[in-house]
């Protein structure tokens, strides 16, 4: 393997999970990118949404194996039985031990899909970690380091919470944004001065929360904010601040936040046939949405 | 003082017997003559459930927490077998033909296979790490494993970390090195093509 040349990078949520749960070829061309990169950067904010997005299907695909009994039943369930993904409210991944371990007899399949999917899910954090080389702390939160609760092994398991008002005021994020207040007002001018072709409803209920955040309001009761689950893009962006370049698949919201961090964007598109559409900062302006 | 093997004991017990549909082999590979421990497949090939023979067990006194003798052949058979893991693993590194890399791959697959049926004699943490472990090497093409995966391979038998009690930090570990080794350990998990949006 060729040795990295380039400095350091943030990799956000859509990579992070696409590193994981997209096929072959696309975690092969995720991997080679962030292999380029000396240092490998993500947030906390990432890994809650992993463990929300990856490891709640997870242990979704292992109550249904419980309950089922059957590994066939149960992938016959999710693929067949569940709405089709557009009338989904989101997307779910399968096991796929039976395209691996061909011409495996139901029982056998169901006993092996069950120990792959516990070591995943009480491991997998940590895995996604250790692929990193800094997890930065400075935007808080709490669930994205609590460990996965095993109450019966095989069977039931607490992931803890998406909401940050349920983490009983443990968690900083208030602390956090406080903190980055300059930042927040920079930004908010920014995005407030953003043109329309390169603004998106995201990026205004973006603007929105931080003008709640920098007249003080929304830090007062910040849980009943919910950030992560509402800003969870705005919160990755500032956790890239100072880092040269950023990784995603999300053009639209990024190519606003990194112009605003003066960061090199790289995308990845959906296509792994694809090569990575690359944005330099010194070729600004970037291509209107 | 005879030399004469006793019925039931001795070298004859090695090769596998045919009693109707179904082939015995006694594993004395551990335990030699004493071992009550027996692997039965039919004719198809399809392996059984290890079971013991007729012969009653030695049975340790009430309260004295000894394992029974059919376990104590079936862990030290696996024993056996991660030793044979760590030997494979370690010819692998160093293996330049394709041909013997590739042999060396089916071996040590084979051996993985053969844990995975005793994989009620060890602790449910070792039962993952051989399942991971299956589950991440099936399909490789070990003609042309790049080095630096052949040298992760022999990390993970090295030192008897297999051999010994496998706790969750060591699970974790077995899983970190492939990871960083460039296994993929989520490879049994996937978005269907139509969620691919």
């Amino acid at each position: 393997m060729a040795e990295p040349t380039r400095d350091a990078v943030f990799a956000d949520s859509s990579v992070q999970i696409a590193r994981t749960i997209r096929e072959p070829a696309m975690r092969a061309r995720i991997n080679a990118w962030l292999a380029q990169y000396k240092l490998k950067i993500s947030g906390l904010v990432a890994i809650q949404e992993f463990k929300n997005r990856v490891l709640r299907d997870i242990a979704y695909l292992l109550d249904k194996l419980h309950k089922t009994g059957s590994y066939r039943d149960t992938l016959d369930y999710v693929t067949n039985v569940l709405p089709r993904p557009q009338e989904r409210k989101r997307n779910i991944c399968v096991t796929v031990l039976h395209r691996i371990l061909e011409r495996r007899p139901d029982g056998e399949l169901t006993e092996r899909a069950r120990l792959y999917l516990r070591t995943l899910l009480m491991h997998g954090t940590n895995q996604v970690i250790a692929q990193l080389d800094y997890v930065a702390p400075t935007i808080s939160c709490y669930w994205a380091l609590v460990p996965v609760q095993e109450r019966r092994r095989y069977v039931s398991y607490d992931l803890g919470h998406k909401f940050c008002s349920k983490s009983n005021r443990q968690c900083q994020i208030g602390a956090s944004l406080a903190a980055k207040q300059d930042v927040c007002v920079e930004l908010l001018n920014f995005l407030k001065a953003l043109p329309a072709d390169r603004t998106t409803g995201e990026l205004g209920s973006a603007a929105s929360f931080l003008e709640r955040i920098v007249n003080g309001n929304a830090l007062a009761n910040i849980f009943a904010e919910e950030p992560c689950w509402t800003a969870g893009d705005l919160l990755l962006a500032l956790s890239s601040e100072r880092v040269p370049a950023f990784y995603t698949m999300n053009y639209r919201e990024s190519q606003a936040y990194c112009d605003f961090f003066n960061q090199d964007l790289s995308v990845r598109p959906n296509d792994p046939a694809q090569d990575e559409r690359t944005f330099p900062k010194k070729t600004k302006p970037w291509p209107t949405l | 003082m005879s030399y004469i093997p006793s019925p039931g004991t001795g070298s004859e017990g090695l090769q596998p017997q045919v009693h109707g549909y179904v082939s015995v082999r006694k594993l004395t590979e551990s335990q030699g003559a004493r071992s009550t421990y027996y692997e039965a497949s039919d004719r198809t090939g399809q392996y059984r459930r290890p079971s013991r023979s007729d012969r009653p067990p030695v049975q340790a006194p009430p309260g004295m927490g000894v394992t029974p003798t059919s376990l104590t052949a079936e862990l030290e058979h696996a024993q056996r077998l991660l030793r044979t893991c760590e030997a494979t693993a370690d010819e692998l590194v160093d293996a330049s033909d394709p041909v013997d890399a590739a042999l060396l791959g089916s071996l040590l697959l084979n051996t993985l296979e053969e844990l995975w049926r005793h994989r009620f004699s060890r602790e449910a943490d070792w039962s993952e790490a051989i399942n991971i472990l299956q589950i991440t090497l099936a399909g490789t093409e070990f003609e042309t494993l790049e080095r630096d995966k052949r040298l992760t391979l022999a990390k993970i038998f090295a030192r008897g970390r297999l051999l010994r009690s496998v706790s969750r930090s060591d699970l974790d570990q077995v899983l970190g090195l492939l990871s960083k080794g460039g296994f993929d350990i989520w490879r049994g998990l996937e978005l269907g093509p139509e969620d691919r949006t």
